[in-house]
């Protein structure tokens, strides 16, 4: 297996983090194969993991202070049934719509987070 | 409204096709691209069959094929291809072995396609079936 050459600046953290955003947009397949996990969506506030490589079951509670303000900083989150996602380069999530909706939810799998992105039309 | 679409990303892109819109109570065959890094939902061309519970797939970087599905009225075996450059969908003549909705699929090499599990005439299909893609 080989991977795309970089060559960074160690002037600055945003600059490092421009070219690994480039790095990943170049073939997010092999950069995926460092941590290859299956999400599951659908219980209020839970991602549910399975980590393919130690074949171990995982469950974690998803911070939603993103989303606006709740008790705590947090909403409840109501995944809508037949939703779709897909993984992002970068290893997130995009939840797109499901039940009534056109909503539009990024899980950012570093952080356990949710934020909102444009809905679809 | 969108539930029961199909969703894929390539590059920058992530393509959203067909589904149901509960409100409206209409099987649709619009399809939209959101561009990750800009934000921004935008409709592309739509499909050539409104319907929802197919699979799809990338192949190739060039291609979104997308297979089976529900119509409202029955299953569906037909397999439609969407030519990414040339933003153009095509139904091809050859078909799935049998109607067939909700099952998955995916890319695991150049031109080919693996399609499995869903729901058939007979319950759920136990069946998996490797499809030799001519690009």
């Amino acid at each position: 297996m080989s991977f795309p050459q970089v060559q960074v600046s160690m002037d600055g953290f945003d600059i490092i983090d421009k070219e690994i955003e480039q790095l990943i947009y170049i073939n997010h397949n092999k950069y995926l194969m460092s941590d290859k996990r299956i999400a599951f969506f659908g219980d209020t506030n839970k991602v549910m993991y399975l980590d393919t490589k130690r074949n171990e079951w995982a469950i974690k509670t998803i911070n939603s202070s993103r989303l606006g303000s709740g008790i705590g900083g947090n909403v409840n989150l109501d995944f809508m049934y037949y939703a779709a996602a897909v993984t992002l380069p970068n290893g997130d999530a995009l939840i797109t719509g499901g039940g009534s909706s056109t909503t539009v939810y990024q899980f950012i799998n570093a952080k356990c987070e949710i934020m909102l992105r444009a809905n679809m039309n | 409204m969108r539930k029961e679409h199909a969703a894929v990303i390539n590059g920058p892109f992530v393509y959203v096709m067909g589904g149901y819109d509960g409100v409206q109570n209409i099987f649709l065959n619009c399809c939209e691209m959101y561009n990750i890094q800009k934000n921004e939902w935008k409709y592309f061309a739509p499909m050539n069959i409104s319907k929802c519970a197919f699979s799809a797939t990338v192949v190739n970087k060039e291609y979104i094929y997308t297979f089976g599905g529900y119509d409202g009225g029955q299953r569906l075996d037909a397999i439609e291809r969407y030519h990414i450059k040339d933003g153009t969908w095509e139904l091809l003549n050859v078909k799935l072995k049998f109607p067939l909705s909700n099952c998955a699929c995916f890319c695991p090499q150049k031109n080919k396609v693996i399609v499995f599990g869903g729901g058939f005439s007979s319950g759920f299909s136990p069946f998996v079936e490797q499809i030799d893609v001519v690009t």
